[in-house]
Order: structure tokens, then sequence, then C-alpha cells
């Protein structure tokens, strides 16, 4: 409604007086003419400050002669005092000019020009003027009788003293604005909005390591405890935890996995040790920190979770952004939801038909049957791969074998690395603790809604139904026989997943062979395989031969080699750009443009505290002031070379990606927009854009 | 004349706030009534802060016929401007938030 009286320009606007400019303003101090700089200091803006800075609130005893507040309402000179006429006419005839103010700066100076050079309105007149503008607000207003008393009380007021009106208005308004600007100046809101201008100067063409993410474990202790006890009696596991968390020293573990939550605010990192070499019997740990929290500290997770055993990988589900799924060295599932005060929501087994060994990786693949779910993929190191339902950890739904060769009786390979294509439940990539790399059948053989066995007796669940689809058919008969014998003595009501998996049935009968072809490999442990999300066909490993190999998934031989500078144990395809491959090892984190073989290696150059951010922060946050050890622990870290063992992109905030190192420390970094952006044209445009920009302020 | 300096002393309260730049008043015509600022940038800040109230105010109306406009701030490389609209007057204070925390 409002906007509409600016939109019609009225066009009786008047000619701008010459005279004006010359004209020395009504009220305007020689204070005033001293800052035509806008950042002129506040000392100057107040002259009582000068004298008595500490007591901003006392009110001047008199009077100042010469006001700070230029008083545009006033006539040219103070010393006579203000007709109501006058300030009128200085509202009206502004009402009607003031409409193509946006346009042109001059017309903006109407207003006072016409008050300052005293044109005389009738006051009646002025009324009339002043009312349009009242009705107006009426018009927007809700309660109508508050403001037919209001309208009442114009004149009088009007015709009484505006300072009242003045005074009103601000004793209304000031408390709220004084509030505003202290909790402006301890806002931390756009403490690192600064950086993203994209501008002239800008970051946009660097590579900025924003985060270096800590654990500060001595800090930890006493929290996760209770954490860990809670979690542990909440779930009513029977495994006791080996050590106290009293006897333990304090870890120093790796991180081994980092991953981003569905919206990219939160990054997740677990941490444990790669390289155990027996039954592992220290905890591990797991935590979140969210990256847009105000309270935001790289040295404090906002969730922090203790396992009783290392955990080796961890993903983030794909929509649900609380929840995420970490593999443990025992080979457990774990699952995660850290909205929630104790955020262990649930956990598998370890048994023969799961895993029994560390699990490797894990990833998520939409259901092809229900819509919007998503299905877990686990990998370890007895050569399993499983299919879990994230609700019903209790059995894995389905699993297969991955074997050197596609045939029965070729050696298990143990999984060190999986990757899946995006869409569809189709075919995995495993990559094995001995360099092998093998395409795995992943599609499910059974219906979605099986018919009833003729052979079976009791209730069967839709789930176990399936399974039994999945048995080759001479052997189904003689294995519903044993499952059924088996439920029977176990006094079940009916056959489910879990009752399949306590018969014992023979491996090979109920975990088919998924190998269905092997690829040429490494000649070391594959750290990391990953899906291009831009080509189906394509899909890259990285190896502690130090290779990083580009497959088309057709063809044996890699269609490129990559030198990964060092023991590579993760690769990962951008989301936003299909060139763009980056992985992580001894050698650090390497982006790399595939097809123009350019390459970017983000180091963790530690800066001074003062130059990022995060850190100079995190001293506020931390009340006490120095933190000792574990500063002492990333510094002496940085003498090292980092290995880093985990990556991942952020699928969200596009250009940020996360690494964890050996140290334990997650390093965030933001990547430039050439790395980033989805084509090559888009960056020369935004070059281009930048060149005008700056050719913009030179002419300036 | 009580009333002329309560309000003076009201806004020399709020200039001498901690990093506030500026602090001036205007009605919704965008014509300037006191000010702390020189009178060129204070026309500007009036005029084009007067009809940026404007619009968001109608814009918080038309999404919600009960609800109306409160505050505005407009968060700057610079500064922060913060305005305060009322039925009549405006007030306008610009900050500069990062010299009022060092």
């Amino acid at each position: 409604m409002s906007e509409s009286k600016y939109a019609d320009p009225d066009p009786q606007t008047d000619p701008i007086d010459p005279s004006y400019k010359q004209q020395p303003l009504p009220g305007s101090s020689s204070y005033d003419d001293s800052n035509n700089d806008q950042p002129s200091s506040e000392s100057k803006l107040d002259p009582e400050n000068d004298d008595d800075s500490t007591s901003t609130d006392a009110l001047p005893p008199n009077p100042p002669k010469i006001s700070p507040f230029t008083d545009f309402s006033n006539p040219p000179t103070l010393l006579q005092p203000p007709t109501n006429s006058r300030f009128h006419g200085s509202l009206t005839t502004d009402t009607s000019t003031s409409c193509d103010l946006l346009t042109s700066k001059d017309t903006s100076t109407q207003a006072i020009m016409t008050s300052s050079s005293g044109v005389q309105v009738d006051f009646k007149a002025d009324a009339e003027h002043c009312k349009p503008i009242k009705k107006h607000c009426k018009e927007d207003k809700k309660d109508d009788e508050n403001d037919d008393y209001d309208d009442d009380d114009y004149e009088e007021e009007k015709g009484g003293d505006e300072n009242a009106d003045l005074l009103n208005f601000l004793k209304k308004v000031a408390p709220g604005m004084l509030d505003e600007l202290r909790s402006n100046l301890e806002s931390q809101a756009f403490d690192n909005v600064e950086k993203d201008w994209g501008g002239i100067g800008s970051s946009e063409n660097t590579v900025d390591h924003l985060h270096s993410l800590t654990l500060d474990w001595s800090k930890i202790e006493i929290t996760a405890k209770q954490h860990n006890n809670g979690s542990l009696n909440d779930f009513g596991r029977n495994e006791a935890k080996i050590n106290t968390a009293a006897e333990e020293e304090i870890p120093g573990l790796e991180t081994t996995g980092v991953a981003w939550n569905a919206t990219g605010a939160i990054i997740i990192a677990t941490f444990g040790l790669l390289n155990n070499p027996g039954w592992c019997n220290s905890r591990g740990a797991l935590a979140a920190w969210n990256l847009t929290d105000r309270n935001f500290s790289s040295r404090k997770p906002s969730v922090f979770v203790e396992h009783s055993s290392h955990l080796m990988c961890v993903i983030a589900h794909p929509v649900k952004p609380a929840v995420f799924v970490a593999g443990s060295f025992n080979g457990e599932i774990l699952v995660y939801d850290t909205s929630l005060p104790s955020p262990l929501t649930a956990a598998s087994k370890i048994d023969d038909y799961f895993h029994r060994e560390p699990i490797s990786s894990l990833s998520f693949v939409p259901d092809p049957v229900s819509n919007g779910s998503y299905v877990l993929v686990s990998v370890s190191g007895d050569g399993k791969v499983l299919f879990w339902d994230i609700d019903k950890l209790k059995a894995p739904t389905r699993g297969v074998m991955v074997l050197k060769e596609s045939k029965e009786n070729s050696p298990r390979l143990g999984g060190s690395a999986l990757a899946t294509q995006g869409e569809g439940g189709g075919d995995l990539w495993v990559g094995s603790e001995g360099g092998r790399v093998v395409r795995v059948q992943g599609r499910d053989k059974a219906p979605a809604k099986p018919g009833k066995m003729k052979a079976c007796d009791m209730k069967w669940s839709t789930n176990a139904l399936q399974a039994i689809y999945r048995v080759p058919a001479h052997q189904r008969d003689e294995l519903i026989r044993l499952i059924e014998k088996r439920a029977k003595s176990d006094k079940r009501r009916g056959v489910d997943l879990s009752a399949i998996y306590a018969a014992r049935p023979p491996f090979s009968s109920i975990f088919p062979v998924g190998t269905v072809f092997s690829y040429r490999g490494h000649e070391g442990r594959v750290g990391g395989i990953d899906c291009s999300s831009f080509s189906k066909k394509v899909f890259a490993t990285g190896g502690s031969d130090g290779e990083v190999h580009v497959y088309n998934m057709l063809s044996k031989d890699p269609i490129r080699v990559l030198e990964g500078r060092g023991a590579v144990s993760a690769v990962k395809w951008s989301k936003t750009r299909s060139s763009i491959l980056a992985w992580a090892g001894e050698g650090g984190v390497v982006v790399s443009d595939v097809i123009n073989g350019e390459e970017t290696t983000l180091s963790p150059a530690w800066k001074e505290p003062t130059s990022t951010n995060s850190s100079s922060n995190d001293d506020e946050n931390l009340d006490d002031a120095p933190p000792a050890p574990s500063t002492n622990s990333i510094f002496s870290s940085l003498f090292k070379p980092a290995t880093f063992s985990s990556l991942a992109f952020n699928g969200k905030v596009r250009n940020l990606i996360a690494a964890g190192d050996a140290n334990g420390v997650v390093h965030v970094w933001r990547l430039p927009q050439d790395l980033v952006g989805r084509t090559n044209q888009i960056s020369e445009e935004q070059a281009r854009r930048c060149e005008e920009r700056s050719d913009e302020l030179r002419i300036r | 004349m009580s009333s002329i300096t309560d309000v003076e002393s009201t806004l020399s309260r709020i200039s001498s706030h901690k990093g506030v730049k500026g602090v001036l008043i205007c009605n919704h015509s965008g014509s300037a009534i006191r000010s702390s600022l020189p009178s060129d940038i204070t026309e500007q800040y009036s005029a084009l802060i007067s009809q940026l109230a404007a619009k968001a105010s109608s814009v918080t109306r038309t999404l919600d016929a009960e609800d109306d406009l409160t505050f505005l701030r407009i968060r700057s490389k610079k500064h922060e401007i913060m305005v305060a609209p009322d039925k009549e007057f405006l007030l306008i204070v610009v900050q500069d938030p990062e010299m009022g925390g060092e």
C-alpha cells in the first residue's frame, strides 16, 4: 500500500533551488562541517563526552548551546523559536516530493530546502496535507479505535510541542535500539561472512584453510565417561568395557573417517587406529562439530560419543541431518542420532553371519523398492558385503561374498574400500586389503513381494522369504527345514531374518558370490574407491602403492593413472564439478583436475592464530586461558608431515572439503571457485565479471 | 523546553554508544528531523532508509496482515544500519560493530 505512493512520482516536483547548496543548513554547527567523512569518531559526535567520557548516561545539565544533532525541523536560526507552520511545511512539501529520491539524490534535498527557505504554509492547509499520511497509517493499522483517538488528538498534538512527540517516540524505541547496539557488538553472527563477498581481493581464487578441529582429550574425559556409560546401559549390551576410563591413558587416536551431514553444516569424525595390529581393547570416539553453531569451537565438538572399540569409518544419512552411521573395529554397525541426548540409537551384533572384522567402509544406496528410503551397505575385512535397514539392525537384510574370482571356491577378499553408484541398487565396487578391485553384483534377485514357499510350515516374514528366494533353488527345501527346526527348538512363533541366521545355514547358500568383474587393481591396500556422481561408468581408486587409478567400469585397465605422492588412503570425486578428483594420503590432500592435469595440494599450513578467525574465537570461548596440552599436540603434529586418512566433500556448501589426519585433527578447507564451479565457462565468466568490477573501481 | 533536553540527551546517549557513527531521526516521508551526521549524508540516509523501511513494513504486512515491522537492520561491509520505525518517526542508527568490539 505504502509503496504505491512512491511508485507514482509527483509531477509537481520542484526544481532544485540553486541557493540551497551554499546556504548553511539550519542548526548545522561548525562541528558538522568538519565531519564530512562518515567514519568520524564518536567522541567528535558528542562534544559532551570529551570531558566525561565515562558517564555516558549522565544528562547534560543544560541544553547545549550548539547541539550535536542538527535540528532539521527548526528554522534557519536556533534562536528563533520554531513555528508550527514551518515544521509542517517541511512535512507536507516533502510528502509530495520525496517520491523519486531513490533515483535522484538531489531531490532529496527538497525537504530541507523548502523548510529552510521558509515556505509558509497555512496551518489549515497543512493539516489537510497531513491527513492523508495519517489515513494511510490508519488503513494499515488493525485497531481502528486506537487510531481514531490518535486522529482526534493529532491536530492538538501538532499544535502543541512537537518535541513531546519526538520524546515519546524516543522513549519507545531508544531502549530497544540501545539493546541492539550492545548485542551487535557482542554478536559473532557475521564473523566469517566478510570472506564470502566474492569481490576483488576476496579469497575466491585461493585455498583457505578454515578450521583445524581437534579433540581436547583431557577435557572430554569426564563427560565422555558419563556419555558412554549412559549409552551402554540404555542399550543393554552385555559387553563390559575392558578398561575403565580412569586407568586408560589419553589415546593418540587417528581420524579414521570424516563425513558432512545432509545439510552440510555438521562435520562428523570417527577416531581410532587404522593399523591396529591385534585385538582392539581401547576406546574409539565419534565427534561432531556444527560449523554454523554460534558456540562453535574447533576444540569443543558439539557432540562427542565414545565407544568401547575403535571406530573405523563414518557416513552421514543422505537425508536425515542428524543421523550418522559408524563402523567399529569389532565389526559393529552403530547408528547415531546426534539430536538425541544419548546419540547411539542402534548397534548391530557381532556374529559370524554379520561382520567379524573391522568395518572398512559404509555407503548408503537408495532403496530400489521403496521410494525415498535408503539401504546401508557395509564392507569389512571378512570379505562380506552386507545390506542393512538402519531401523532394523538386528540382522542384515542380505549379503554377498566378495571373492577373488566369480567362482564359488575362490578365496575371499578382505574388503578395504567400497563405492556405490548413486542411483539404484546396482553394482558396487570393492577394493581389498591385497590391492584387488572388483565389481560386485549388488542387485537384489528376490521379488519385492515374495509368494509363500511350499516347504514352509511356519509363518515367515517378508524379509525371511526374500532371503530364501536368494538361495539357489536346489538348496531351498533343505534350508527351510533346517531353519524351521531351529526356530521350533528356539520356541519362535515365526521365522524372521534373525531366525535364519540363528539356524547357522551354510555360508555359501545364504551369501551368494557377488564378484562379477575384476580390475587391474593396486600393488597394495586399496585405500579408497569412489564413483563419479556425473558419469555412471567412471570410478577412481587409490592405493598404498601411491597410485590413483581412474577406471571405466567396463574395462580392466585404468583409463588414467595419477601419481598419488605416497600411499593414498581416500579418494573422492567432487560432487559439483565432474573432472575434479581429490585424494588424501601420505602426500597430503591433493585436488586434481583429471582432464587438464592441474593439481592443488591442500596443506594444513598452520597460520598464526590471529589469521584464522576460528582459532582466535576459540580462545574466547574456552574460559580457561592457556590451552596447554592440546595446542602443543597441534604444533608438534605440524612438524611431522601429516598423513591424511579420510576425506569428504561437502555436498551442500559446495566449496568446503574436509580431511582427517593421523594426528586426530580434522581440517576444513574452502576451495577456490575454479575447483568448485560446474563448468569452465562459469569460472571464466566470473573472471570476466571480476575484471569488469576492478575496471569500475579504477575509473572511480 | 525540558522535552527538548530529554530528546537531546537520549540521542546523545545513543550516539555515545560504542561504535555508533551517527544517529538520525526522520519522518516517514523521508525528511530528517534530528541528525548527528553531516547534512548531505543525513539527507541520503533519511530519504533512502525511510523508503526502504516503508517497503519492508509493506512486505511484512502483505505476508501477514496482522504483522508489522518493528525493527530493520542492514548489515553491510562497513556498517550496520539499524532502523526503529514508529507511527510517525524513524530512528536510524549507523554503527560500526567491528570498531566497537576492539
